[in-house]
Order: C-alpha cells, then sequence, then structure tokens
C-alpha cells in the first residue's frame, strides 16, 4: 500500500485549482476570457448611444451578468444578504430593464480579504472589487486583480456618479502609479459612532461628567469603590491595526512626515512614540483592574458586549443603529439604566486636544475585476449610475413612505420600525447603498442630523445622536486625516496579516504585563515588530514620502 | 476470428479480465475512493507549480513569473517559518509520545474486560469525542477552563486554590493541548487494534494458561506479540504526519497568549498563505511539508524492514 501523507494545504488548493479549471463549465459564471471576443459585440449593445447618463441606456442584445459584492455581517433574524427583497427590487427594477442579470455575491464582513482573494484565485471574481481600506485597495491592484478603468467611458456612462467625485475631490485619489484605477463612493459625515457611558453610575456616584482623565478615572475608581461594575471599560482584542486611542498621544499639530509613516489603518504603529505612551497608560488601566483579565480571549467584541448588557461594565463603544440590541438589552437588565455619550475630553491630560482620524471625503472603494468582460464592466457602470439617480438612491436608503419611514414636516424621512415584506436590510440597506454613497445625504448638516437621529438611533434616545454630532462639531478642527499615497506601498499587502498578528500578540502582552516589565518587553518586541517586516514598510513610505515631496 | 484475438490477449490482462468478472461488485465499491483519491489528491497535482511560480491569481499560471526556488529560499530565512517549524516537529513528537501507546494501552484494557455489556458502554463512550469537530471541542474547553469565569476555576478557587492558566498560559496550553487530542482520539484509535487482537489465535492464549502464563504473561507475550505488525505500521503510518499540522486544531486552540507555541506550520501556512494572498509560499511550505513527510514514511519503513517487520511497501 503506498500513501502519500495527508498533505494540509491540498484540500485548499485542490479546491481552488479545481474550481478554476472547472471554472469554464460553469453556466452561470462570468466568463474570465471572453473579453475580447465580447469587446467585439458590445458595440452593437449598450451605450453607443451619444446621449450621456441614464437616458442614453439601451438594453443588452444578450443578456449579461453582473456579480456585485455585498457584506455579510451575520446579523441575526435578518434575510440573507444575497436574496432579499431589495436585491430582487434591484433587478426588477434596473436588471430587467437593461437586459442585466444582477447577482449579488455575500462577502463575510469579518474575513473579506480571504474569501475576495479565494473567489479572485478561483477565476470566479465578483464584477466589483472592493474595500473601506485604502491600503487593501491597493493591494487588489498590486494583485493584478482590477482593471485600469477607462474614465471617458465611466463618464459617458455614469455622469451623476462622476460628477460626485469630481464634486467632492475624489477623483485625484482614483488614481495609482498615475493610472486610473479606482471609482469611490462618498462620505457623507456620520454621527453614529459613540461611546457610550453609564449616566446612572455617573449619578449613583454623585459626580458629573468627566471633562478630563483625572476626572475620568475618579470616577471609574468610585465605580469600582461602590460596586457598581466588576470592571469599568470594555475591551476586546484588536482585529485591524488601526490604533485609535494613540491619538491624544500625537503631537498637536500632526507632523506630516509621522502621519505619513506611522499613521495607518492596516498596520499597527507598534514602535511610534504615541503608541508606546497609550499602551503605557493601558497598562496602568488594566493594572487597577479597569478591564475583563480575560478581554483577549474576546476576539470579535461579542464578550464586551455582553459584559455591558449585563451591566458588569459601564463604557462601551460601537456604532449606534436604531435598532442596536445592546440598547434594548441593556435596558431589559436593567431598566433604570441611562445612558449618555462619553465626552471626547475624558480621556485627555493637560496639554492634550481631542484629536482623532478624519475621513478621506471617500467611503467605499471600488475597482473593477480584470476578469470582466467590456460588456460586464459597462452593465456595472450603468448600475453605479441608476443607484446614483435621487429618486432610486432614495428609495433604496429608505424603502416605501408609510411602510419603511414616514416624511416629517421638512420632507425628510423619518424611519420607521417596519417588519412587513419590504423590510430593509441591516442599517437601511447600507451594504448594499455603499457603492454610491456611505450614508444618507440631504444637503445640509441640519437635515442629515435630522434623519440620522431616526436611522440612527432607538426610539427615545436621539438625544445620543444629537450630543455625539455636539462633540464632534466641536472637535471637528482637530481631526486629521491618513497620508494617502499616490504610488501603492508594496511590502505592506505582503507583511499586513503578520504584523496583525504580531500586533495582537504584543499588545495584550504588554497591556496585562505587570507595570516594571512593561518597558522591557517594549524594546523587544518592538525589535522583532521591525524585523518582521515593519521597518520594510517604514523605509518604503519614507521613500516614497521624501519622493512625493520633490 | 474472435478467437484468434482471445488468445493473442496477455496473461496479465486475462486475469485481469477473470478477477474484474468475477469481483465487479467490489471494483465498483472501490470506484468511489480512487475518485476522491484522483480528484482530490492528484488533479490539485498541476498546481503545484505555483510554488515555483511568483504567482498572482489574477495573472493566472501562465501570466505568473517563474522565479524557481525563490520563494523557497525567502521562506528558509524567514524567522517566523522557522518558529512554527520548530514548534510542529516538537508538538507532533509530543503527540506521538503520549497519544500513540494510549490506544493500545486501551485496546488491552478493553480486551480483559469479560463482562460484555460494560465493554460495549466503555467503548460507544470512548469512542464518541471523536466525533466531536475540533471548533466544539475547543469552544466547550476554551468555556471550561478560562481563567476567571470557567466552570473549572471558579471550582478551584471556591475551594481556596489559584487559579490556572490552563488554555492563557504557554506551557501549560501545551500540556492542555496534548491531553485533550488524547482524551479526542484514543477511542478511536482502539478499533484497529481490537480488531488485530480479535485475529490472535485463542489457542495462543489457552497454551500460555497451561505453561502457567497470569493476566500480564498472556499480555505480554502473547497480545502484545500478536498486535506487533499493527502496530509498527501504524507508527510508520504516524511518522508521515510528523510534518503535518492540523489547522483545525490549532485554530481552534488560538489566543494570543500561546501564540509562542501554537504558532505551527499550518497556521504560518494560513496568515501569510491565504490571508495574505500569498498562495506560493502556501503551496512552498505544503510541498515542503509533503516531501518531508514522504521521505520520513520511506525511511521509517526501510527501518522497520531492517528490524523483520514487514513495513507498509
Amino acid at each position: 500500500m503506498k500513501k502519500v501523507n495527508a498533505k494540509q494545504l491540498s484540500l485548499a488548493l485542490a479546491a481552488v485549482v479545481s474550481a478554476s479549471a472547472l471554472a469554464g463549465c460553469g453556466s452561470g459564471a462570468s466568463s474570465s476570457s471572453s473579453s475580447s471576443s465580447s469587446a467585439a459585440e458590445s458595440t452593437t449593445a449598450a451605450q453607443t448611444s451619444a446621449v450621456a447618463g441614464i437616458d442614453g441606456f439601451k438594453a443588452f442584445d444578450k443578456q449579461v451578468e453582473i456579480q456585485i459584492p455585498v457584506y455579510d455581517r451575520n446579523v441575526d433574524g435578518l434575510p440573507p444578504v444575497d436574496d432579499n427583497y431589495w436585491t430582487k427590487w434591484i433587478q426588477s427594477q434596473f436588471g430587467d430593464k437593461y437586459n442585466i442579470k444582477v447577482t449579488y455575491v455575500a462577502i463575510p464582513r469579518t474575513d473579506e480579504v480571504t474569501k475576495m482573494n479565494m473567489l479572485i484565485a478561483a477565476g470566479e471574481s465578483p464584477d466589483i472589487v472592493f474595500h473601506y481600506d485604502y491600503p487593501q485597495a491597493v493591494a487588489y491592484a498590486d494583485q493584478g486583480a482590477l482593471q485600469e478603468i477607462d474614465m471617458e467611458q465611466f463618464k459617458q456612462i455614469a455622469p451623476t456618479y462622476y460628477k460626485n467625485m469630481e464634486d467632492y475631490g475624489i477623483l485625484p485619489y482614483c488614481k495609482l502609479n498615475g493610472k486610473d484605477m479606482f471609482v469611490m463612493a462618498r462620505r457623507p459625515t456620520a454621527y453614529n459612532w459613540v461611546t457610550l457611558i453609564r449616566q446612572d453610575w455617573i449619578d449613583a456616584v454623585g459626580m458629573e461628567m468627566p471633562k478630563n482623565y483625572s476626572e475620568y478615572t475618579a470616577l471609574l475608581d468610585a465605580w469600582i469603590a461602590k460596586g457598581l461594575c466588576q470592571y469599568p471599560l470594555t475591551m476586546s482584542l484588536p482585529t485591524t491595526g488601526y490604533v485609535a486611542g494613540n491619538y491624544p498621544f500625537r503631537p498637536y499639530p500632526p507632523n506630516e512626515e509621522d502621519t505619513a509613516l506611522y499613521s495607518d489603518l492596516s498596520i499597527a504603529s507598534l514602535t511610534w512614540e504615541p503608541t508606546y505612551k497609550m499602551l503605557k497608560r493601558q497598562n496602568a488601566e488594566y493594572n487597577k483592574g479597569y478591564y475583563s483579565k480575560e478581554y483577549y480571549l474576546d476576539k470579535d467584541g461579542s464578550q464586551a458586549k455582553a459584559d455591558f448588557i449585563a451591566g458588569k461594565t459601564g463604557v462601551y463603544a460601537n456604532y449606534l443603529t436604531a435598532n442596536s440590541d445592546y440598547v434594548s438589552g441593556l435596558l431589559q437588565n436593567n431598566p433604570n439604566a441611562k445612558l449618555a455619550v462619553l465626552s471626547p475630553y475624558a480621556t485627555l491630560e493637560d496639554g492634550q486636544v481631542p484629536a482623532g482620524r478624519a475621513y478621506w471625503p471617500f467611503g467605499m472603494i471600488l475597482g473593477f475585476s480584470s476578469q470582466s468582460s467590456a460588456d460586464e464592466t459597462k452593465a456595472v457602470e450603468m448600475l453605479l449610475e441608476w443607484m446614483s439617480q435621487k429618486d432610486n438612491l432614495f428609495t433604496l436608503q429608505n424603502g416605501y413612505e408609510g411602510k419603511n419611514y414616514t416624511l416629517d414636516s421638512n420632507g425628510l424621512p423619518v424611519m420607521q420600525d417596519y417588519q412587513g415584506e419590504e423590510r430593509m436590510n441591516y442599517n437601511s440597506n447600507k451594504d448594499m447603498f455603499c457603492l454610491v454613497i456611505e450614508g444618507k445625504d440631504y444637503g445640509s448638516d441640519e437635515a442629515n442630523l435630522q434623519v440620522q437621529k431616526t436611522t440612527y438611533a432607538p426610539k427615545g434616545y436621539e438625544y445620543l445622536i444629537d450630543d455625539s454630532y455636539k462633540f464632534y462639531k466641536e472637535t471637528e478642527k482637530y481631526l486629521t486625516t491618513d497620508y494617502l499615497f499616490s504610488k501603492s506601498i508594496a511590502s505592506v499587502a505582503e507583511y499586513k496579516e503578520t504584523l496583525l498578528s504580531k500586533w495582537q500578540e504584543y499588545s495584550v502582552k504588554l497591556i496585562t504585563c505587570k507595570p516594571d516589565e512593561f518597558d522591557a518587553l517594549y524594546k523587544q518586541f518592538s525589535k522583532d515588530y521591525l524585523d518582521s517586516g515593519y521597518q520594510t514598510i517604514l523605509d518604503e513610505r519614507k521613500a516614497a514620502y521624501e519622493e512625493s515631496k520633490k | 476470428m474472435a478467437n484468434g484475438k482471445q488468445t493473442s490477449l496477455s496473461p496479465f490482462l486475462k486475469s485481469w479480465k477473470n478477477s474484474l468478472k468475477r469481483d465487479w461488485q467490489l471494483y465498483l465499491l472501490l470506484l468511489l475512493p480512487v475518485a476522491m483519491v484522483i480528484i482530490f489528491k492528484y488533479a490539485s497535482y498541476p498546481g503545484l507549480r505555483i510554488a515555483f511560480l511568483d504567482y498572482k491569481p489574477a495573472l493566472g499560471y501562465d501570466g505568473s513569473k517563474f522565479i524557481g526556488f525563490g520563494t523557497f529560499q525567502k521562506i528558509f530565512k524567514d524567522a517566523d517559518f522557522l518558529k512554527a517549524l520548530k514548534n510542529t516537529v516538537i508538538f507532533n513528537f509530543a503527540d506521538l509520545i503520549v497519544g500513540f501507546p494510549m490506544p493500545i494501552i486501551l485496546a488491552i484494557l478493553l480486551n480483559e474486560i469479560h463482562f460484555k455489556r460494560f465493554k460495549k458502554v466503555s467503548q460507544t463512550i470512548l469512542y464518541l469525542p471523536h466525533f466531536l469537530s475540533w471548533v466544539i471541542v475547543a469552544s466547550i474547553f476554551t468555556q471550561l477552563l478560562k481563567p476567571e469565569t470557567g466552570l473549572v476555576n471558579i471550582l478551584i478557587t471556591n475551594l481556596g486554590g489559584q487559579s490556572v492558566h490552563f488554555l492563557t498560559e504557554k506551557y501549560h496550553w501545551a500540556v492542555s493541548y496534548i491531553v485533550i487530542a488524547v482524551w479526542q482520539g484514543m477511542g478511536w484509535g482502539t478499533i484497529i487494534y481490537l480488531a488485530a487482537i480479535t485475529g490472535i489465535n485463542g489457542e495462543l492464549y489457552e497454551a500460555a494458561t497451561i505453561d502457567g502464563a497470569g493476566r500480564f504473561g498472556k499480555i505480554w507475550h502473547v497480545t502484545l506479540p500478536g498486535i506487533k505488525g499493527t502496530i509498527v505500521t501504524l507508527l510508520i503510518m504516524n511518522l508521515g504526519r510528523m510534518m503535518g499540522s492540523s489547522f483545525e486544531r490549532l485554530y481552534s486552540f488560538d489566543n494570543v497568549m500561546v501564540t509562542d507555541f501554537q504558532y505551527q506550520l499550518s497556521i504560518y501556512i494560513y496568515e501569510k498563505g491565504l490571508q495574505a494572498g500569498n498562495f506560493s509560499m502556501a503551496t512552498a511550505v505544503g510541498l515542503f511539508q509533503s516531501l518531508v513527510g514522504l521521505i520520513l514514511v520511506i525511511a521509517s519503513d526501510r527501518f522497520a524492514k531492517l528490524l523483520g517487520e514487514d513495513g507498509l511497501m
């Protein structure tokens, strides 16, 4: 008997290989090699008309199938993200009209890059390849997964979308190494990322909303002394390299070169001074009993949420949505619980400013798959333009009047808790409309605030969005964007995953160690982190930064 | 004419034809597993060439650049790879030392039970864990063994002890990791040995009894020599897995406190190869594992033959 031992990888690879070998037999799969032949045919199909935009759309002679990715956030109690009322609505309103079959492909939000890479490797790439983080979008381009975008054609087919990119200053970001590689959805400001604090506990110890770090720690110590909580703060294992907590420790005004080198969503800046100071503070907090001793076992934040709901802890940050389960759950357990938005000043020591990350003007970054045929790309551009039309977007974002929403006196939609057939997917269909815009925009800050109150806040908690808005406006001037390289930093994609798992390990060990061991450990981990690729990234960024300044 | 053709068939083909006619049902049964092996093992062989390419999925096999052993050179210089390799070898060796004898001991113990019903019940209970996937096993043990909120540690602290970091301190983790695997696999492992024991001629036991052998004497002089061939065969097959590492098992017992030990080849492949989309690297490491496994199997087979055993090949 001859037996070759079981290779760990063979299954995965076999699946990939055979999938790509069989892809040609699949009836529905978007064929990856037909671009040349269909390019010739496409001259007879849509978009030969001289009229730009949606008025010039014609149905394709032969049905074109496009595959559109959609995030699956694994939210209980909602219909499947790739097959629900709204995906069918897109098909019936848009697809059937132009002989396009729109297929949605579910991408697990927490494992999106792996999933997307698998699809690309198997030759089954969706026609849009997207990601929120610019470095990852660049990584897709570097892999050859994206085609260069013919901006003249895009402008012809999708003038509304194009104009948005022009008006909001997005166009310059679409170029990579001098070529048009991306189109991007615009991003109106949202005020629903909030850090909540238990106002009833603040009252219980007779204190007020803290205005600086020493007041904050005094409050937390009082909670512990009074036995209100098991541990006052929530913390879980970091899942990205985004180190949000180091902003207050950064020098203000920020030094552009430092920002370019260290400030980033994908690679944690372990060796940067502000990160050192942040970790040092967190280490002190951990040793004072502010966090759960097991926080690092919480890989997806679910334990943190459960602790907040159970009243074990009193501070919790998350996106607020109209059906936030952590608000309803908390009230079920503690009917007397009162919530407030934690002041952004509470974490600041003397001389620090409430700095933070400012968004770029764009939201979702879209690339067109290099496996798409010319017709498929056109169909995708038509979909983007169609979704950018005011009426279509309004319905996709708000549903139907009298069911999903009612109109207020100013003609703005007020979202209702509607559970019928036409109910919205997660967060008002955000994962569908994110292709063209990241939120709802009705022209002015005031209007948007009104709409966000009913879109993002549970009933009776509209004041949270108000407070969040107020704090945002106060601190807006201290927000800085990350530096955006117009050239791809190849080492980022190569070392990203390795450095993330090292960041998870090292940050946890640094936070949970004894205070007197901190500095020795930090030194040791920093060296290893630099050796594992961070130094290469820093060198490449520095060279690119200096080149861009010439 | 037909007759003339018949006689010109080679004797080999003729006998093959005959046995096919006689045992076609058995061959039919064989078809499915053979197809499995061909599709999932051999059909992926052409894909192995991506270990020698700078493979970009979007460019395909032909579009990617050939770089020869470049990927391998890079891997062997990578400190993380060396760490993963070291952990893999150490843990597989520990698994072998601790895990391999357990089913043999257990099979002999079960064999000595004469109360039939008790034997059946014990066997079933021992098999059960094998049918739980690692994800389930790991989540149960992780919950039970959590340092602060796990049932076991609550019990220990309430009895006045210190909480033990079974799965969150690397040395404790190493022991728990291996012991849990023994618990999960030993019952299932007894099946082959029990079958081998059944095959031992009963007269040997009678003869041993007449010669005055007690229970242990019979185990030592009859049962163990009787299943020696099986033990050697299984040992060789296990040695072939020395380079392997179960991704499912490692990944489900993962937490940042034990990365020093838990970081083994399958995790390395997953992190650097699949998550980062570097398929060349993943394939190269997989190929390396397979080659070392093959060499180990052949070497141990030769060694077994030197000792006068049958071996595998």
